[in-house]
């Protein structure tokens, strides 16, 4: 085996020398970028995403990487068995006393080795310098590193993938390298997965099916036929994945150029809006484009100059500013987000004399010095002495990705879930300006609502698990309500300020308070969740309540969605039925019973099995259309030719005819065969 | 099994696609022969050696090698086989030297001595990289590389393909030397009749996929005999004649080849009162050639032709 390893490692450390050369710049590319995003940042500028400056989490370098990684390991794999491709090397190479094992683990080991070489090296090396003080300047944790591990672990999917297509003598040429669709499953993964030891997982499932694919095609010398079990299991596993990936890009080609173009929209949805005056209205929309809006009552609004049907830009003058916030508790469990979020590690909060301020994962506020790129200290709410640490400020990832310079001040309201502080940046300093009571707690919090007075002292409303609070920056609370219904009924909150029609609101402390039920559980209740909506006079007491009724999220699908659902395989509907509508799903258990059906009927015609017949007819029945055109794929099908005996066709792979188990005839008999039994030489 | 055969198959069968490349083939090979499988290009000799090492999978049949079934082929085994390929491929990066070193890592009774010596017999220089090789000198490594281990059985696929006489004439003369010594067995294909006619103890014959001859050297030469008949006018017409490969008329001539001659084919032919009659000897290529050509009557019409204005 060491032979073969250091034979592979020769021939293919050119390719891993490339890999690397090409890795390496587009590593350096991501750190060039972090260079310029910080200094267009310290230059008053606004980053394109929070994430380039630590480019770690980078999205622009996590999606370069993992296409880099799915290219490099899949030419990796598919040039170590390039080389042995013409028969008379592939003979040469199998044909020594080893098994067929030993060669197969001597390569695979090669590649790995090239393969971290040629992507892992540069990585090492990558990381290293990013977390070494003075290149960087934003926060490093070892966690950041784990995406870029997945794209890394995604590749080795990817190589095995590139050995399988080398490996493979399939019928259909293309099909050869239908492996590589269940590699692609695991990019898909690290981007859609929120949790490191999902990928993780993912990734170790789909390199174990393709390697045992690979062992069982050095088996077989590519061939089904052949194959130990294990092999056959994974080649069917790997080949049925990439043909779910063509089918699934089939049909959403066919969808995006035929059925779209030629079917009727119908997307219509409608929602409520509130205006200035305090009057609500639906607007209904068909295709994005307005179709009516109307009171509560069904009567369309009316432009009073022109005594026409209100149009969306004239009505959009009247509709009140508002801003909605979304009750949710223990951050810390809910702060989830997959590779493609960089906010979910930290975010931006403030740039004051050549320092930037994050606010971390934690919730901790962290500063980096933008010349030296070096840490330069932190600021924590006043530490109760009983704590160790003091309270973590509110992280909201997914709420605030961005960092706004034009909207920055020197001073910012934030809040942990206990309290709401000024925080100082200039001046390092942090003062409480609301708090909460001992068995309260913060569940949301907005410290820019919108401002209906420029002079007027900022304002921030929050949600606790009792009262909606809207207060300022001068520690004076505007309204205090009680939460009615609940956050975990009524998880989201809108308010806004009412006006009066010329522009000047009829007081600054008017305002309404618009209770919308959980999405998912007014589904469950069949949309008969309520929307209540309060309305605050100038004393913040309430004036004025009704409860409107909810309007259906529309199930609307497009026909990609729609086919997706037909092709998917069933049991898919079964894990997200709620999210496939139910004619789709009828048609996709139809496709896969019909599909297990012509299955069954192949394997009875070629004389399959019993076992090996109600195997393939469940597989393809659990994995729908792609499981019949992977078993199609798969297969190495015999020639059929009729029998002499029976005349019916039987397959030139049995001894004897299935159907009259009379045996092959001998050759046709010419008169002029010579033959004469054969003795040891003397 | 019988105890003396290296290679034994049973109903030997691979199809590609809907065409039997081989069909049904019954094969012994003793120990200690040199046994050369001929046939026309394409009549399926390098698929049934590829079969017969565990390379290509039967459609169906079996075979053994060494009583080891050729679909799974232990490593003892395959030490004991050396298989020389047609097109002599191997990695054209590695040097002489190298080649034989990464052979020689898998081969537990690797002779060097041996290595050497053919590489030497071919003028290659231990520094040569392989793909520098003329075609000759790369057959010469490779044939060094397949003997050096050395084997009990050679298999050797067409070893002269593709090369000059003088290349050819050194690996016949190598594989003469080295497989007279000992109790080894050679098979191989060649389309080189004079190389088998000085080599072959037993020859077997492909025609189309179907095994059609299997027998000692001397026997196909004895069993394919060509009879010469003159005739005061044309040629009578030819009666039913058992093993009939070709018969060729020509104005006042009729030639005769078959299978199996005998008394009776004698008295059949004498019975179209020929003028002169004649056995004429063939060699092995020509006896070769009537076996696997065309089959039948043919008529040479160039005087018809030429008595047309």
């Amino acid at each position: 085996m060491k032979a073969i390893i250091q034979k592979d490692l020769r021939e293919n450390l050119k390719v891993a020398l490339i890999g690397l050369a090409i890795f390496s710049f587009i590593l350096l590319q991501g750190y060039q970028t972090s260079t310029t995003e910080l200094g267009a940042l310290l230059a008053g500028g606004m980053p394109e995403d929070g994430g380039s400056l630590q480019p770690l989490i980078s999205p622009n370098l996590l999606s370069e990487a993992a296409f880099f990684c799915a290219v490099f390991g899949a030419a990796l794999g598919f040039l170590q068995t390039l080389n042995e491709a013409n028969r008379d090397l592939w003979a040469f190479l199998i044909h020594r006393p080893v098994t067929r094992a030993e060669i197969f683990q001597g390569k695979v080991t090669a590649g790995m080795c090239l393969y971290g070489f040629g992507a892992g090296l540069p990585l090492l090396v990558f990381v290293a310098v990013v977390r070494w003080p003075g290149h960087i300047a934003a926060p490093f944790e070892w966690k950041m590193v784990l995406p870029l591990v997945s794209i890394f672990l995604s590749g080795l999917g990817f190589y095995f993938a590139g050995l399988l297509t080398g490996l493979r003598r399939a019928r259909w040429y293309v099909s050869r390298g239908f492996g590589l669709g269940l590699a692609v499953f695991t990019s898909v993964g690290i981007f859609n997965l929120t949790e490191f030891w999902q990928t993780l997982l993912l990734t170790t499932v789909v390199v174990l099916i393709l390697a045992a694919a690979v062992w069982g095609a050095y088996q077989s010398g590519g061939f089904y036929h052949g194959q130990p079990l294990t092999g056959r299991l994974a080649a069917a596993t790997a080949v049925t994945a990439g043909c779910g990936c063509v089918l699934g890009a089939g049909a959403g080609l066919l969808a995006g150029l035929v059925f779209n173009p030629l079917s009727d929209h119908t997307s219509a949805y409608s929602y409520y809006q509130m205006t200035r005056e305090g009057v609500i209205y639906k607007e209904t929309y068909s295709d994005n484009e307005l179709v009516a809006i109307e009171d509560l009552n069904g009567h369309p609004l009316l432009d009073p100059k022109t005594g026409q049907n209100m149009d969306r830009v004239e009505f959009n003058k009247h509709v009140s500013p508002s801003l909605a916030v979304y009750s949710r508790f223990k951050y810390g469990d809910q702060i989830r987000g997959n590779a493609q979020n960089p906010g979910r590690f930290f975010s931006i909060v403030n740039v004051r004399d050549k320092t930037i301020w994050y606010l971390d994962r934690h919730g901790e506020l962290t500063s980096y010095d933008g010349r030296t790129r070096k840490y330069s200290g932190r600021l924590a709410p006043p530490g109760d002495s009983s704590r160790l640490l003091s309270e973590p400020f509110l992280f909201q990832p997914n709420e605030v990705p961005f960092y706004y310079p034009y909207a920055d001040s020197s001073w910012k309201m934030m809040a942990t879930a206990r309290a709401v502080y000024r925080v100082d940046f200039k001046a390092r300093d942090i003062q409480p300006i609301f708090n909460v009571t001992n068995d309260d707690e913060i569940g949301a919090f907005s410290s820019a609502p919108f401002v209906s007075d420029e002079r007027a002292p900022k304002t921030f409303f929050l949600t606790t698990r009792k009262t909606i609070c809207l207060g300022d920056a001068t520690r004076r609370s505007i309204f205090s309500l009680p939460y009615q219904p609940g956050y975990n009924d009524y998880p989201r909150i809108q308010f806004g300020s009412i006006y009066t029609t010329n522009n000047t609101p009829i007081t600054t402390e008017s305002f309404y308070v618009w209770f919308e039920p959980d999405n998912q559980m007014n589904k469950l209740s069949d949309w008969k969740m309520p929307i209540h909506i309060l309305w605050l006079g100038p004393d913040q007491t309430v004036t004025n309540r009704t409860d409107i009724p909810s309007i259906p999220t529309p199930d609307y699908h497009a026909w990609p969605d729609a086919l997706a659902a037909a092709l998917a395989p069933p049991p898919a509907h079964l894990v997200y039925d709620n999210q496939i509508s139910s004619p789709w799903s009828v048609l996709c258990f139809a496709l896969a019973g019909v599909s297990a059906v012509i299955g069954w009927l192949l394997a009875r015609r070629y004389n399959f099995s019993t076992g090996a017949c109600l195997g393939w007819t469940l597989f393809i029945f659990v994995t729908g259309i792609a499981g019949l055109l992977g078993f199609l794929c798969v297969q190495d099908w015999p020639a059929r030719e009729p029998c002499p005996n029976c005349r019916k066709l039987r397959t030139v792979d049995r001894e004897n005819c299935e159907h009259c188990a009379s045996p092959f005839p001998p050759p046709a008999r010419t008169g002029t065969e010579i033959f004469e039994p054969l003795v040891k030489q003397s | 099994m019988n105890d003396t055969s290296v290679i034994q198959t049973r109903g030997l069968t691979k199809y590609f696609g809907r065409q039997p490349a081989v069909y049904e083939l019954n094969l012994e090979v003793p120990r200690g022969c040199v046994f050369a499988f001929l046939g026309r290009n394409g009549s399926g000799k390098t698929t049934t050696i590829r079969m017969l090492m565990g390379l290509a999978q039967p459609t169906r049949g079996t075979g053994t090698i060494f009583g080891c079934n050729i679909e799974a082929l232990t490593p003892e085994i395959r030490a004991r086989i050396g298989y020389l390929t047609e097109e002599h491929q191997l990695y054209g990066w590695m040097n002489v030297t190298e080649s034989g070193a990464f052979q020689a890592e898998f081969f537990p009774r690797w002779n060097d001595r041996i290595f050497r010596g053919i590489a030497g017999h071919f003028g290659l220089k231990p520094t040569a990289k392989v793909k520098d090789l003329s075609r000759g000198e790369r057959a010469g490594l490779c044939l060094a590389l397949t003997l050096a281990p050395e084997p009990e059985l050679l298999m050797l696929d067409d070893p002269g393909l593709g090369l000059d006489p003088v290349a050819r004439r050194s690996l016949v003369e190598s594989m003469i030397f080295l497989t007279r010594k000992s109790d080894r067995t050679i098979f191989f294909s060649s389309h080189h009749l004079s190389d088998v006619e000085r080599v072959a103890d037993y020859i077997a014959v492909l025609d189309r996929s179907v095994l059609r001859a299997c027998c000692p050297l001397e026997k196909f030469q004895e069993s394919v005999q060509q009879v010469r008949m003159q005739f005061s006018g044309a040629p009578p017409v030819l009666p039913k004649i058992p093993g009939l490969l070709q018969a060729v008329r020509t104005e006042n001539e009729l030639r005769v080849t078959c299978a199996h001659y005998n008394g009776q084919t004698e008295s059949i032919l004498r019975s179209l009162s020929p003028l002169t009659m004649e056995t004429v000897p063939l060699g092995l290529e020509e006896a070769f050639i009537s076996y696997l050509g065309e089959r039948g009557e043919k008529t040479f019409i160039l005087s018809e032709l030429e008595a047309q204005p």
